[in-house]
C-alpha cells in the first residue's frame, strides 16, 4: 500500500472514529500510525487528529497511579491461596445440592413411613406422590413433614397442611424462583463471601447460570431417581403382607 | 506459574489496569479495588493465560470484565451519577494541573457523553461493553461517542488556538 493510499485509509478510519463505529482495533491502527508519522508531514485535514490521539497516548502511559497501589497489591498476592477456589466453590454448590437431595430423599422415605404407619393399603397413593415428585421442576418442591424442620423459605410460602396431617410433598403455590433470579442474587453473596474469606465468586452471569442449571439438572434428576426407588421399594413392601399371609396360610 | 513468577509477569501490568479501571468506574479508589480484585482473578486463572506475550491483554481483559460487573452492580443500586460526581470533585481539587488536555476537555461534556467517551478511550472498551456496562442501547452508545469525540476535537482545536 502507497503512502497515498496508507492516508485515504486512515482517513476512513478517522472517519469511522468520529461516527462512533471504530473498532478498538481500528482506533489501535489510527494511533499507531500517527505514532509512526510526524505531524508536519501529515495532511492539514489529519493534524489535529493526529495531535489528539498522542494527547490520548500519552493520558494513557502518564495516567496517575496512587501511591501504595503497587505494595498492596503485592501483599494482596501474598495472601491469595494456592488451590484453585473456583473449585471449591463449584464444590461447595454441588456438595449444598447433594445435601438437598437426600434430605428431599429422607423427607419422603419418612412421609411414606409415617402414612403407611395411618393408612395401610394405600401404596398407590404415594406412586401418585413421587409421580409429582419426577414430573415437578426441582426448584419448585418443597418437603413439607411435620416430622423434619421446615426450611426459612418454606415457611413463608407454604401453607399448613389441612385435609391430611401427613402430606409428604406439595408444591409450591408462590411464583417459581427464575434461575437468572437466583444466579444474581448468588452474586452479590459471593462477592461479599469472596472479600470476607479470599474465596473466589464466579462472577460471570453466563458461567453462573450454566453452573446453576447444572445444579438443577442434577437435583432434579436425583428426585427423578429417588422418586422411582421409591416407588419400587413402596411396591416391594405393599407384597410383604400377602407374602405373610401365604406363608402363614401354608403353615396352616 | 508460581507465585513469584507471577509478581514478575503479572503484577507490572498493574498500572495501565488501574488506568483502565479509573476511567471505566470514574472513583480512584473503586478502581484499586477492581484491580486487587482482578488479581485474585489472574491468580485463580494463572494456568490458562498461557503465552508471556499475551500477559497485557489478559490483564487488561480481566480488569475490564471486573469494571463492567461493578458498573453493573453499581446501576442496580443507582448510585452511580453519585459516584461519578464524587471522582469529578476530587480531581478538580487533587489532579487538575496534572490533568492531560484531553481528559480535561473530557470534564466539560455532558454526564452521559463523559462516562461513554471515559470508557471507550481510557477504558479501552468496544462499543458491546459499553452498552452491556451502562445498559443503553448501542445506537445510543454509539451517538453519545460520536457526539463527544467531535466535541473534543472542537474543543481542542479551539484551546490550541
Amino acid at each position: 500500500m502507497n503512502k497515498a493510499d496508507n492516508i485515504e485509509n486512515i482517513r476512513q478510519l478517522v472517519e469511522r472514529y468520529y461516527s462512533g463505529a471504530a473498532t478498538p482495533d481500528e482506533v489501535g491502527a489510527i494511533t499507531d500510525f500517527f505514532r509512526q508519522n510526524d505531524v508536519d508531514d501529515l495532511p492539514e485535514d489529519l493534524r489535529a487528529d493526529a495531535m489528539i490521539f498522542t494527547e490520548i497516548a500519552l493520558a494513557k502511559a502518564t495516567a496517575p497511579v496512587p501511591d501504595g497501589l503497587e505494595a498492596r497489591l503485592e501483599s494482596f498476592v501474598d495472601t491469595l491461596p494456592e488451590t484453585v477456589m473456583r473449585r471449591r466453590g463449584t464444590i461447595i454448590r454441588l456438595s449444598l445440592s447433594a445435601a438437598a437431595a437426600v434430605a428431599v430423599v429422607v423427607g419422603i422415605g419418612l412421609g411414606i413411613v409415617s402414612r403407611q404407619n395411618d393408612n395401610q393399603g394405600g401404596g398407590h397413593e404415594n406412586a401418585l406422590v413421587a409421580e409429582e415428585i419426577v414430573t415437578a421442576p426441582a426448584d419448585t418442591l418443597t418437603i413439607v413433614n411435620e416430622k423434619m424442620p421446615i426450611p426459612y423459605e418454606a415457611v413463608a410460602e407454604v401453607t399448613p397442611p389441612t385435609a391430611k396431617k401427613t402430606t409428604p410433598v406439595r408444591k409450591h403455590k408462590s411464583k417459581p424462583i427464575a434461575v437468572r433470579e437466583f444466579v444474581a442474587a448468588s452474586e452479590v453473596d459471593d462477592y461479599h463471601y469472596a472479600m470476607a474469606s479470599d474465596v473466589c465468586e464466579i462472577s460471570d452471569p453466563e458461567e453462573a447460570s450454566r453452573l446453576a442449571a447444572q445444579v438443577l439438572g442434577m437435583l432434579g434428576r436425583t428426585l427423578g431417581v429417588a422418586g422411582e426407588a421409591i416407588v419400587k421399594s413402596d411396591n416391594e413392601a405393599n407384597k410383604i403382607p400377602n407374602a405373610i399371609n401365604k406363608v402363614m396360610s401354608n403353615e396352616k | 506459574m508460581d507465585r513469584e513468577e507471577f509478581k514478575q509477569s503479572i503484577l507490572p501490568h498493574y498500572r495501565r489496569m488501574y488506568g483502565i479501571a479509573a476511567a471505566v468506574l470514574g472513583d480512584k479508589e473503586d478502581a484499586c479495588d477492581a484491580v486487587q480484585e482482578s488479581m485474585a482473578r489472574l491468580w485463580e486463572k494463572r494456568h490458562e493465560i498461557g503465552d508471556k506475550n499475551n500477559y497485557e491483554v489478559f490483564c487488561l481483559r480481566v480488569v475490564k470484565n471486573v469494571c463492567i460487573d461493578k458498573i453493573r452492580l453499581r446501576r442496580q443500586f443507582a448510585d452511580l451519577s453519585d459516584a461519578d460526581r464524587q471522582f469529578a470533585d476530587n480531581d478538580t481539587t487533587e489532579t487538575r494541573e496534572t490533568l492531560n488536555v484531553v481528559r480535561h476537555l473530557a470534564d466539560t461534556l455532558g454526564e452521559s457523553q463523559r462516562k461513554v467517551f471515559m470508557m471507550a478511550t481510557f477504558g479501552e472498551c468496544d462499543n458491546d461493553e459499553i452498552v452491556k456496562a451502562t445498559g443503553l442501547s448501542e445506537s445510543n452508545v454509539r451517538q453519545l461517542l460520536s457526539r463527544a469525540r467531535k466535541r473534543i476535537k472542537e474543543l481542542y482545536q479551539s484551546y490550541e488556538r
